[in-house]
């Protein structure tokens, strides 16, 4: 008989282990899939996984991708340390976008060393206004974060569907749903004429950073943890538990907030219907991968964004659905969440002895 | 393997074989070695207590009876019949049953619910069971009501009845009394006694000598793994009993008779707090004072308002009508963490639940009560002020751990007792709040204890002691006051309070039989 049998402290291999187990799990069932839908195998992994960055261009178009999803996951980070659970990132992100260009369309006469900025802490203030309802809602009247943030989001894709079929559809733009190009004072232009990669890369990087000294160092970074693990305990060492709610909501959207402007003020140059593009979702996944770690969150960011480029890869050479990233996605986190029982458990064959934690409870 | 036998009818021929002969026992852990070749025998209908400090087995004893612990060697009769107890399940079967020093209660389940989970029967006969065995106890306890709202004390009831509900043969209790108030004691001793009567047979573990004497017909004394005497401890004095576990005499408490007070530190004036559902009993026209140099005493029977009046003066809620003033500066509004800055600590009852968080390093653990000290520039945490700091405490305080980074779950209980208390006084508070400070931990260890909060007091610290243990009230106290349904009684130096005069306070002989008592209303406020 396979038993689980409760560890009397977490399993430090395991906690690293997981992600890497779990990773090479999901390309051993990708395989299966690619096999079972009758294309090759290893060819077809390639194309996912390799072909897409095996040039410099390549390469540039990850960090494009890198750049919103490190975003969203690093303002994750700050919810998920104190198990606020945000699942809004993506409504965070659509509105910063959709308040980002609005302002951009409006800006666009200005000096780019006004406009620009002015662009960016809009879309910021914007996303954490977003998240700041939810923060309210959980505040004032105790409604659960996890079902806000996602109605939330609903809200947000369909403020931008009415905004690019009505108020700010391009009046030159043929009835497209899509607002007029932004103007070049507006836009975060690329570090390098050949690459889309903007500036934005740049501030995500320090972002990174900043993340990994506060995590090591921040008294806040720990109070986060107290309300986590012993809310009881930290209301007695006096954490403000609704005051680190406010804060880390509002940390979370105005970094996903300010990912969303920088894809409409950098690569995408204009507001389409198509902006929730799935980076606060994915953000989740990789936060988790990354043991709400700063530095796992920048690994794992690449190593999603390396599926967001690889399922575009396969659409175009396999004649494969773009949607295989999303099951690439699903199942990586499937059985992240199974590998993770690991930490806490220890499975055993057979009735052997027990341990002493198991016995404790199984009484 | 028979069990079946069993019933409490055979102790009326009273057989000249023990109910129970532990024979040979020796358990470790590690390297560690807990039991040691302990043998012992109880007859039936006999209450055998066994002594001991905190480590010195009592608890992995009664474990390995239990068959929660394996033994490594040892055997063990029931009825002069050989038994193989591998698991608590066919522990129960022999007719054993077990009170823990630590819960295992489900918090969200009403007291019923968790009954009739235990026993395994359904709602309704589990109600009538309890309802029958709570009048026997005179536990005053709600079966409706969820175990969160339930205070230490009401929990450990809990636990204790529905463990005589099974009607058990044997019956382990492991410090059954750490967290009851005397009437209470005196209540469940009665009802041991009626088990007893019917050939039950009882062993008890406890710190409290007295408690030792008044109801065990035997004892048996172990030290560092080993049973070092058996004794009847009606038949000897506290002193010879300690001698006994400790192999020689306690040293006296340092507390110095006369205090010199110094001015008012910390008042609250006529403070009245609202229910909620965390404190489902308010406070009611509370009222008090601690000078510079005083331990006030608020003795009282658990879940008449303590911990709302921890919370009260920690700053987690606010009174509705009334103020709380520390040197002269109002402070009804002030949040927690700006008293702390300011010089209030608190050591809170529950440990691991409210002062500590168990999967924490010690040192993280340090850093709860007294962020502002080792918070620089960019609200950065110094770790290396902080870690020294901790390891100093530890040394000063001789926690047995030299360790900081080792969790705060990993420490016994008096250990950490004693670390949460050397985290209170590294902040140098003005006014130190100590809940139950030595509930739980070895003879030694309350001595400790004490002895430091009567040396902090010497050194012109107010101390608020919220305790439980009378011994302690009286060792400790310079005034004494009551709380009582959420009221307080004016303080009274000790010096001039008598036993019974507390005694009839705490049970609500005084002012409190004006109002409601604080069960009913507790648990009406448990259920809305």
């Amino acid at each position: 008989m396979i038993r689980l049998e409760p560890r009397s402290r977490e399993s430090w291999i395991w906690q690293f282990g997981s992600p890497v187990v779990a990773l090479s799990l999901t390309v051993l069932a990708g395989a299966l899939l690619f096999y079972l839908l009758g294309k090759p195998v290893l060819e077809t992994l390639a194309i996912f996984f390799i072909d897409p960055v095996n040039s410099v261009y390549g390469l540039s178009e990850l960090l494009v991708k890198l750049t919103p999803l490190l975003l969203c996951s690093l303002g994750l980070y700050f919810c998920f340390k104190a198990q606020v659970w945000n699942i809004g990132a993506e409504g965070q992100f659509v509105i910063g976008a959709l308040v980002g260009g609005a302002v951009a369309l409006n800006v666009g006469e200005l000096d780019n060393l006004i406009a620009l900025p002015l662009v960016l802490v809009c879309g910021s203030a914007a996303g954490a206004f977003w998240a700041g309802i939810a923060a309210w809602l959980r505040t004032r009247f105790g409604a659960s974060e996890i079902l806000t943030t996602i109605m939330l989001n609903y809200i947000a894709v369909n403020f931008l569907l009415y905004a690019v079929h009505g108020p700010l559809k391009d009046p030159e733009g043929y009835s497209f749903p899509e607002s007029a190009l932004f103007s070049e004072n507006t836009l975060l232009t690329p570090l390098h004429s050949d690459y889309r990669v903007s500036a934005a890369f740049l501030m995500a990087m320090v972002l990174v950073l900043v993340c990994w000294w506060l995590h090591q160092n921040a008294i806040m970074v720990f109070q986060l943890r107290v309300q986590a693990a012993a809310p009881r305990t930290a209301r007695f060492s006096g954490i403000d538990s609704k005051k680190l709610v406010w804060r880390v909501l509002l940390i979370s959207g105005a970094a996903a907030g300010l990912a969303g402007v920088s894809e409409v003020a950098g690569p995408i140059g204009q507001l389409t219907p198509y902006l929730a593009t799935g980076y606060g979702y994915t953000a989740i996944i990789v936060v988790f991968l990354a043991r709400l770690h700063p530095v796992g969150i920048f690994i794992a960011s690449i190593l999603l964004s390396l599926m967001f480029l690889g399922g575009e890869n396969l659409q175009v050479m396999a004649g494969l659905p773009k949607s295989v990233s999303l099951v690439f996605q699903g199942m990586l986190l499937f059985f992240l969440l199974i590998t993770d029982v690991m930490i806490r458990y220890s499975v055993t064959f057979g009735s052997g002895k027990q341990t002493q934690s198991a016995r404790a409870a199984s009484l | 393997m028979s069990g079946k036998n069993l019933s409490a009818d055979s102790s009326l021929t009273m057989p000249d074989f023990p109910r129970l002969e532990v024979i040979d026992f020796s358990c470790s852990y590690h390297q560690h070695v807990a039991n040691e070749n302990i043998s012992l025998k109880v007859f039936p209908g006999e209450v055998h207590g066994i002594l001991g400090e905190n480590g010195a087995g009592k608890s992995t004893l009664l474990k390995c009876i239990y068959g929660v612990e394996r033994p490594d060697s040892g055997e063990m009769l029931i009825d002069a019949r050989q038994v193989l107890i591998d698991n608590p399940a066919t522990a129960r079967r022999h007719g054993i049953a077990m009170v823990f020093q630590h819960f295992s209660l489900f918090d969200s389940l009403s007291v019923e619910e968790n009954i009739a989970l235990f026993l395994s029967v359904p709602l309704d006969k589990a109600r009538k069971l309890a309802e029958e065995t709570l009048s026997q106890l005179a536990f005053n306890l709600s079966l409706s009501a969820r175990i969160s709202v339930l205070s230490v004390a009401e929990r450990q009831q809990v636990e204790i009845a529905r463990c005589l509900m099974m009607k058990p043969s044997i019956l382990l209790l492991d410090e059954p009394t750490a967290l009851l108030a005397p009437p209470e004691v005196a209540s469940l001793f009665l009802l041991l006694e009626q088990v007893a009567l019917s050939g039950c047979s009882i062993l008890f573990t406890s710190h409290k000598l007295d408690e030792v004497r008044s109801i065990c017909n035997t004892a048996s004394i172990l030290r560092q793994g080993k049973v070092v005497g058996h004794c009847e401890p009606a038949t000897m004095d506290n002193k010879l009993l300690t001698e006994m576990i400790f192999g020689d005499e306690p040293p006296p408490l340092r507390r110095s008779e006369k205090f010199e007070k110094g001015g008012v530190v910390f008042s609250i004036e006529s403070v009245t707090t609202l229910a909620d559902e965390q404190n489902p009993l308010p406070l009611r026209d509370v009222s008090l004072e601690v000078h510079a140099g005083e331990i006030l005493g608020i003795a009282g029977v658990s879940g008449n308002g303590q911990e709302v009046l921890n919370a009260l003066i920690n700053g987690e809620l606010c009174p509705v009508v009334g103020k709380i003033i520390f040197e002269g500066e109002d402070w009804s509004l002030e949040t927690t963490a700006s008293r702390q800055k300011k010089g209030v600590q608190l050591v809170p009852a529950d440990r691991l639940g409210v002062g500590a968080v168990a999967e924490f390093s010690l040192a993280e653990n340090f850093l709860l009560t007294q962020q502002h000290l080792f918070v620089g520039r960019f609200g950065a945490v110094d770790t290396k002020a902080l870690s020294h700091a901790a390891q100093e405490s530890i040394a000063l305080f001789g926690v047995d751990h030299e360790d900081a980074k080792v969790t705060a779950g990993e420490l016994s209980g008096g250990n950490l007792q004693k670390y949460l208390l050397a985290r209170a006084v590294h902040a140098n508070p003005r006014l130190l709040v100590c809940n139950n400070p030595t509930w739980g931990i070895d003879l030694q260890g309350t001595r400790e204890v004490r002895q430091r909060i009567g040396e902090l007091a010497d050194r012109g610290v107010a101390v608020i002691l919220v305790t439980l243990d009378i011994d302690e009230l009286f060792e400790l106290s310079d005034q004494i006051a009551v709380l009582n349904s959420g009221r307080l009684s004016s303080p009274e130096p000790a010096a001039s309070m008598t036993l019974q005069s507390l005694g009839e306070r705490m049970t609500g002989d005084g002012q409190s039989t004006l109002t409601a008592g604080p069960n009913n209303t507790g648990d009406q406020a448990a259920r809305g």
